[in-house]
C-alpha cells in the first residue's frame, strides 16, 4: 500500500497531486475561482472573494488547491505576483503591518534580494513614513502585474487592522486596482457585515457547505485510492460500506476534517466494525476540539461546556441560568457561536433552543466523563440502525422467517429468559427490529399500540445498556404523540437521535 | 464578461453609462460636479471609468476614506499629483519651497512635518496652484468618499476644520477657472452639510457645483448587462433574452443587483426560467445573510439621522412601503398622524425632503410620493413585518 502524505490539520503541507486527488464537492467553485483570478490578472477587472465556513470545512484545502492551479497557468506567470498570508502567525496591528506581511508572502514565493533590501530600509523610518513608502514600494514592484493576495482568517486580519487600517486598505485597492483577493474566514464578521465599515458589500461571499453523505463517501474513496488501499476502496463502493459511513456522517456533521481524520483509521475491517474506529477519531480529534475552544471567549466556553454536558437542545433561559449570565448576553453570545459554527438552533414556538452543532464535538468534550461508554453504545446502535440488510442479526435459537416481525418480537419478548448472553450487536439488531415496528406505528399514529410496546420493552430492556437509546427514542415518540405532536418531547433527544424520530413522523426542524 | 458583484470593474465592463458620462464631461466644461446616488448605483465605477478614459486630460482619482485630518488630505493630494505627473523631477516646486520655508528645512518625503497640521490651508492652495500652472489644460480631481472624509475630519478635528476645508475648496474653484472637482461618496454630502449647519455653518460651499444624480440603469441597458454576464459565465438557459429581461425588471435596473442575480445563476442547479429569477430575488429579500446589502437602507437612517428623526423617517417609509400607488403629501401626513403624535407639518415636510435626497423616495410629476425603487419598497415592507 502506498501511503501518500495526507495532512489532517494542515492541508497546505500536502502536495498538489494529493490536494487534487482528494478534492470533492467543490470543483465548479474551484473552476470559477480560477477563472476570476485569471480575469483579474489579464484585465483591469479585479475580483474579491471571501469563503466562509466553520473550521474543518475545507477552506485551506481549497485555497491551497487554487494556489497550485494558478501556478500552473503559464499565461499568467509573467503578470502575477502571489502573496499568501497563511492561517496562523499573524502579527498585524496596522495597515503597515499588513503591507510588511504581504512583502513577506512575496519573498516566500520569489527570493527577490533587491526587494528584500528595499523592505529592510523601511524599518529605519517612522511608522507614518514607513507606511507611505511601503505602499509606494509595493506599487512600484508590481508595476503592471497583479497581486494575488491569499488571506486566511480574514476576520483576524481585520481585527488587527481596526477601522482605520481597513479604510487605508480599501482606499489603496480602489485607487490602484493592483490586487485581487481570495480570503477565508470561519464566520461572517463585523468587518464585512456591518454597513458602516469600509468593506461592507465589497467581497463576493461564498458560504461553504458541509459534505453530504455521498460526498463524504466519495472523499473516503478518493483517499483510499490515493493511498493504494484497494480493499477499502472496494468496501466503500458497496451498500454496506456506505451504511457504515453514514454513521460517522450522522456524528460528524459533514466536516471535511473529521472524514480526513477518520480515513487514517480505516481498513475494510475497522470500517465494518466501526466502534473502535470512531473511538480513534474521538481520541485524535479531542485536542483539535479543545483547541477550537481557545478561539472563543471564556463566557462562550462556559456555554459550550454546558451544552456538551446537557447533550440535547436547551432554551436560552436555561443556558443563562446555569451559566449565571443574563438572558440578553446569552442570546448575543449564542448568536456569535452560531455564526462561528459551534452551535445550531431550533425554534420551538417563539423560543430558540440551542445545542452543539457537531455531535462529535460534544462527545469529544464529554468522553472522559463516562470512559466513552455512551459513545460506544451510540455507535453500536447507529451502526445497526443504518444497516440496510435486514437479513443481518438472526437471533440464535428461535425460528426465523415463519412469523411477521410483530409476532417474532412478541415471541422474543415472552421468551426473553431463553436468550443466551447476547453480544450487544444482536441486541442492537433486536432494538432495530423493535424500532422498525415503532416506525410503522408512528406513521399510522397508533398511540395505544406504541404505548403497549413501549411498556413491554421498557420492562425488559431498561436493565440493559444496549437498550438505552431505543427506549429513549420510543419514549420521545410516545410523548410526542401524547402531547398532540408537541415538539418539546423531541427536545429530550440529541440531534443524531432526533433525526431518527423525525423520520418516523416526517417532521422537519424549524 | 464575468460577474463581479462588489468588485472592481474594468472600464470596458461599465455598461449603460456612456450617456451619463457624456453629460458629466459636458457639465465639467463649465463647472464642478457633485455626483450623488444611492449606494450601489455605480458612482465609483463611473468616475473611475472617466479617469481611465480621460486621454489628453489631466485627471486625478482619489479615494479619500483613508483621510482623517487636513494634513492627510494635503499629503494624499501631493502624493497623487507627484505620482500622476512624475517625470523623475519634482513637480510641485512652489509647494516644496513653501514647505521648506514653513518647516525650516527641506522636506522630500511623502509625509509632511507637523507644521502642516497648522498650515494645511496654505499648503493645499500651494499644491493646487502648482498643478494648475502646468501646461495641459483643465485639471480634474475625482474625489471619491469626500463626504466620508469630511465626516471623519469633523469628528477628529471639529466642525470648524471641516467647514474650512469646504470653503477652501470652493475658493480654489473660484480662483482657478481651469480647476474642476467631482465630489462623490457612499454617504450623502447633504448629510455632512446638515450636521455642519447645525453647528452654525452658514456658507453654501457647493452652490457653484452642478448636482447630478446617478440613476439606475435604463432597463434596456440592465438587460444588456445581464445578457453579457449570462454569456460570459456560460450559463445554460433556453432563452437568454427573456431571462436577461426578467432579471433587469426584477431588480429595477440596479447593476449591482444584476451582478448578484447572475452570479447566483452561475451556481444554480437545475433549469432556469423566469420564475427562477423571481424566486431568487424574493429569497434574497429575506435572506438573513443579506447578500444584496439591503439592511443598509434601515441601518443608514439610524447611523446618520438624529435620534428624534429616526422614528419619523421609519414611520413615513413604513406607510409608503404598504402603498400600491404614489400618495400626496397630505395623505401621507394624515396617515402618519394616525400612527404617532406629530403635529409639526414642517418637520414632516423636511423629512420627506431628506428621504428624497437620500434616494429612498421620489415625487412624481403629479406631486405624489412613493418609494424610488419597488425592490427597496418590497424589502422594507418585508423586513419591517408589514406584509399581510
Amino acid at each position: 500500500m502506498n501511503k501518500a502524505f495526507l495532512s489532517r490539520f494542515t492541508p497546505s503541507l500536502m502536495s498538489p497531486e494529493m490536494l487534487e486527488a482528494i478534492f470533492v464537492q467543490r470543483e465548479k467553485l474551484a473552476q470559477r475561482t480560477v477563472d476570476q483570478i485569471r480575469d483579474s490578472v489579464l484585465t483591469q477587472t479585479k475580483h474579491y472573494s471571501l469563503l466562509v465556513g466553520p473550521r474543518g470545512i475545507g477552506k485551506t484545502h481549497f485555497v491551497s488547491l487554487i494556489y497550485y492551479r494558478i501556478k500552473k497557468l503559464e499565461e499568467l506567470q509573467s503578470r502575477l505576483v502571489i502573496s499568501w498570508l497563511h492561517e496562523d502567525g499573524y502579527a498585524i496591528g496596522s495597515f503597515l503591518d499588513l503591507l510588511l506581511q504581504i512583502f513577506q508572502g512575496i519573498f516566500e514565493e520569489n527570493k527577490d534580494k533587491a526587494l528584500q533590501e528595499k523592505v529592510k530600509a523601511i524599518y529605519s523610518l517612522s511608522p507614518q513614513e514607513a507606511e507611505a513608502v511601503a505602499l509606494r514600494l509595493l506599487k512600484e514592484y508590481l508595476d503592471k502585474c497583479t497581486l494575488l493576495l491569499l488571506i486566511e482568517n480574514l476576520d483576524e486580519v481585520f481585527k488587527g487592522l481596526s477601522e482605520e487600517g481597513q479604510q487605508k486598505l480599501r482606499s489603496a485597492l480602489q485607487e490602484n486596482s493592483f490586487c485581487t483577493i481570495l480570503a477565508t474566514s470561519p464566520a461572517l464578521f463585523n468587518g464585512v457585515a456591518s454597513q458602516t465599515l469600509p468593506f461592507y458589500g465589497f467581497f463576493r461571499i461564498q458560504h461553504l457547505e458541509g459534505l453530504s453523505l455521498e460526498e463524504a463517501t466519495n472523499l473516503l474513496l478518493k483517499i483510499a485510492e490515493a493511498q493504494g488501499n484497494e480493499d477499502l476502496s472496494k468496501f466503500l463502493a458497496t451498500g454496506l460500506g456506505e451504511d457504515r459511513v453514514r454513521v460517522v456522517h450522522e456524528l460528524a456533521g459533514g466536516s471535511h476534517r473529521v472524514f480526513v481524520v477518520f480515513s487514517q483509521f480505516l481498513t475494510e475491517k475497522t470500517l465494518d466494525e466501526l466502534v473502535n474506529a470512531v473511538m480513534e477519531i474521538l481520541d485524535d480529534l479531542t485536542p483539535y476540539y479543545q483547541a477550537r475552544m481557545s478561539y472563543v471567549s471564556p463566557q462562550q466556553r462556559k456555554i459550550i461546556d454546558f451544552l456538551a454536558s446537557r447533550g440535547r437542545p436547551v432554551p436560552v433561559k436555561e443556558i443563562a441560568q446555569y451559566c449565571f449570565i443574563t438572558n440578553q448576553t446569552t442570546s448575543s453570545q449564542l448568536k456569535d457561536l452560531q455564526e462561528k459554527g459551534y452551535v445550531s438552533s431550533e425554534s420551538l414556538g417563539r423560543e430558540s433552543w440551542y445545542e452543539l452543532r457537531e455531535p462529535l464535538m460534544r462527545h469529544c468534550l464529554e468522553v472522559k466523563k463516562n470512559r466513552g461508554e455512551s459513545v460506544r453504545l451510540l455507535v453500536s446502535f447507529l451502526r445497526g440502525w443504518y444497516t440496510r440488510d435486514e437479513l443481518e442479526g438472526k437471533i440464535k435459537g428461535l425460528p426465523e422467517n415463519s412469523f411477521s416481525d410483530r409476532e417474532y418480537l412478541q415471541k422474543m419478548a415472552y421468551g426473553w429468559d431463553i436468550f443466551p448472553q447476547n453480544p450487544s450487536a444482536s441486541l442492537g439488531m433486536i432494538a432495530k427490529k423493535i424500532l422498525k415496528i415503532f416506525e410503522d406505528l408512528a406513521s399510522k399514529e397508533a398511540l395505544l399500540e406504541m404505548v403497549y410496546w413501549q411498556s413491554v420493552w421498557t420492562e425488559l430492556g431498561e436493565k440493559h445498556d444496549e437498550f438505552q437509546i431505543p427506549l429513549r427514542l420510543m419514549n420521545a415518540a410516545v410523548q410526542f404523540l401524547k402531547g398532540n405532536r408537541n415538539k418539546r418531547a423531541l427536545m429530550e433527544l440529541p440531534i443524531e437521535e432526533r433525526r431518527i424520530v423525525r423520520e418516523w413522523f416526517k417532521e422537519k426542524p424549524k | 464578461m464575468k460577474t463581479n458583484p462588489g468588485g472592481s470593474l474594468s472600464p470596458s465592463e461599465v455598461v449603460g453609462r456612456d450617456a451619463l458620462i457624456k453629460q458629466l464631461w459636458r457639465a465639467l466644461e463649465k463647472q464642478s460636479v457633485v455626483l450623488s446616488a444611492e449606494r450601489r448605483m455605480g458612482k465609483t465605477s463611473i468616475i473611475k471609468k472617466m479617469h481611465a478614459e480621460s486621454a489628453g486630460k489631466l485627471t486625478v482619482y482619489q479615494d479619500l476614506e483613508k483621510v482623517g485630518t487636513p494634513r492627510e488630505f494635503v499629503e494624499s493630494i501631493v502624493e497623487s499629483v507627484e505620482e500622476r505627473l512624475s517625470t523623475g523631477k519634482r513637480v510641485a516646486e512652489g509647494f516644496r519651497s513653501l514647505l521648506q520655508n514653513l518647516h525650516g528645512a527641506e522636506v522630500s518625503g511623502i509625509k509632511l512635518p507637523e507644521v502642516a497640521d497648522r498650515e494645511w490651508k496654505v499648503l493645499l492652495v500651494a499644491i493646487i496652484k502648482d498643478l494648475v500652472a502646468k501646461p495641459g489644460g483643465t485639471v480634474y480631481f475625482f474625489w471619491d468618499e469626500l463626504p466620508l472624509m469630511l465626516y471623519k475630519i469633523q469628528k477628529n478635528s471639529g466642525e470648524t476644520v471641516a467647514m474650512e476645508i469646504l470653503d477652501t475648496l470652493r475658493s480654489l474653484r473660484q480662483t482657478y477657472p481651469l480647476l474642476r472637482m467631482v465630489y462623490t461618496g457612499s454617504i450623502g454630502l447633504h448629510n455632512v452639510l446638515t450636521s455642519l449647519k447645525r453647528a452654525g455653518y452658514a456658507n453654501a460651499p457647493i452652490n457653484d457645483m452642478k448636482k447630478i444624480d446617478v440613476p439606475a440603469l435604463q432597463l434596456i441597458d440592465a438587460e444588456n448587462l445581464a445578457l453579457q454576464l449570462i454569456m460570459g459565465e456560460n450559463i445554460q438557459v433556453a432563452d437568454p433574452q427573456i431571462i436577461a429581461k426578467t432579471i433587469a425588471q426584477s431588480v429595477d435596473g440596479i447593476a449591482f443587483y444584476v451582478q448578484h442575480v447572475v452570479d447566483r445563476l452561475a451556481n444554480w442547479q437545475g433549469t432556469i426560467e423566469a420564475k427562477t429569477i423571481k424566486d431568487i430575488v424574493s429569497n434574497y429579500l429575506c435572506d438573513a445573510q443579506d447578500p444584496l446589502d439591503m439592511r443598509y437602507f434601515q441601518e443608514r437612517i439610524k447611523t446618520y439621522y438624529l435620534r428624534e428623526e429616526v422614528s419619523l423617517a421609519y414611520g413615513l417609509l413604513d406607510i409608503l412601503s404598504t402603498e400600491t400607488v404614489a400618495i400626496s403629501f397630505g395623505n401621507l401626513a394624515n396617515k402618519l398622524a394616525s400612527r404617532m403624535a406629530i403635529h409639526d407639518l414642517e418637520a414632516i415636510r423636511s423629512m420627506v425632503e431628506l428621504l428624497q435626497l437620500d434616494h429612498y423616495i421620489q415625487q412624481n410629476p403629479e406631486g405624489n410620493y412613493a418609494f424610488r425603487f419597488p425592490l427597496i419598497q418590497r424589502y422594507w415592507k418585508l423586513n419591517r413585518g408589514l406584509s399581510h
